[in-house]
């Protein structure tokens, strides 16, 4: 299982000991969840995502999730397709 | 000397013994591999070394492997105060981590205890059917036994947590 716990947790600034508060576990747990050491419980997803109040499947996943860089560019209509050869960088010739 | 008088001496004498200070807070829980592992293995071949020599009458090598079994047995019983589970209705906050790696664990000494129980028993029948077996040598059979089974139940939790339990995260705050 992946997640996005740690990314989550920085773009909101929680310290892994305030969510384990919030949720009611050991910091260490949340440590655990964040390497993929350990899988949580429907309850302790549910609560997390609360916390974050974002949907559950936005923070764990069963599937790789794709890198902040490639979402960004989906945002921004930079999705691989749509790129044309004027937007990748020119190689500098030696 | 009044009864308070008497309570803040007792106090007194209690502080002096160096343990109130080493218990405040919860107690330090951490993987303790090398020590569990340790303790097992001296309980396991204490046992064994014992229930071999008793069979062929060796006497000194005996008792030094009883000697071995009661420190692996005395080893293995500490884990559970000082390893990495929190035991059952302890006062310690054991989260849904702690509770599924304390299942898991003593499920794994369930299955260790029972067989070495089979083991063992069949072990003390095996020794009491031999034609030059004594009511001795099935007595301190039995003895060894009764000791090994409790290391195994307070042991093998606490190794197999150990091993299992991931690295823990270091602190950020």
């Amino acid at each position: 299982m992946f997640n996005r716990l740690a990314l989550m947790r920085s773009d909101r600034g929680i310290s892994r000991r305030r969510l384990a508060e919030l949720v009611g576990v050991n910091p260490q747990t949340i440590g655990y969840l964040e390497r993929g050491d350990y899988k949580p419980s429907l309850e302790l997803a549910l609560k997390i995502a609360a916390v974050f109040r974002v949907p559950v499947e936005m923070l764990f996943s069963l599937k790789p999730f794709p890198s902040v860089a490639v979402v960004l560019r989906e945002a921004e209509g930079w999705a691989p397709s749509n790129i044309e050869e004027t937007d990748l960088p020119k190689r500098v010739k030696r | 000397m009044s009864g308070n008088a008497l309570l803040t001496l007792l106090d007194r004498s209690v502080r002096w013994t160096g343990i109130p200070a080493a218990t405040p807070g919860p107690p330090h829980r951490r993987p303790r591999r090398i020590f569990s592992t340790l303790a097992l293995a001296l309980a396991f071949v204490g046992f064994v070394v014992f229930a071999i020599m008793l069979v062929i009458e060796e006497e000194p090598t005996r008792w030094l492997a009883y000697g071995v079994l009661i420190v692996g047995t005395t080893g293995c019983l500490v884990q559970p105060g000082v390893g990495p589970l929190k035991p059952f209705g302890t006062m310690e906050q054991a989260d849904e981590f702690d509770r599924s790696l304390r299942s898991r664990s003593h499920l794994a000494a369930f299955v260790v205890l029972m067989a070495m129980a089979i083991i063992g028993l069949v072990t003390i029948v095996i020794v009491s059917v031999l034609p030059s077996a004594t009511l001795d040598q099935v007595r301190w059979l039995s003895l060894g036994l009764l000791q090994l089974l409790p290391a195994i139940g307070a042991g093998v939790p606490s190794c197999y947590a150990s091993w299992v339990q991931p690295r823990p995260e270091p602190e950020e705050d």
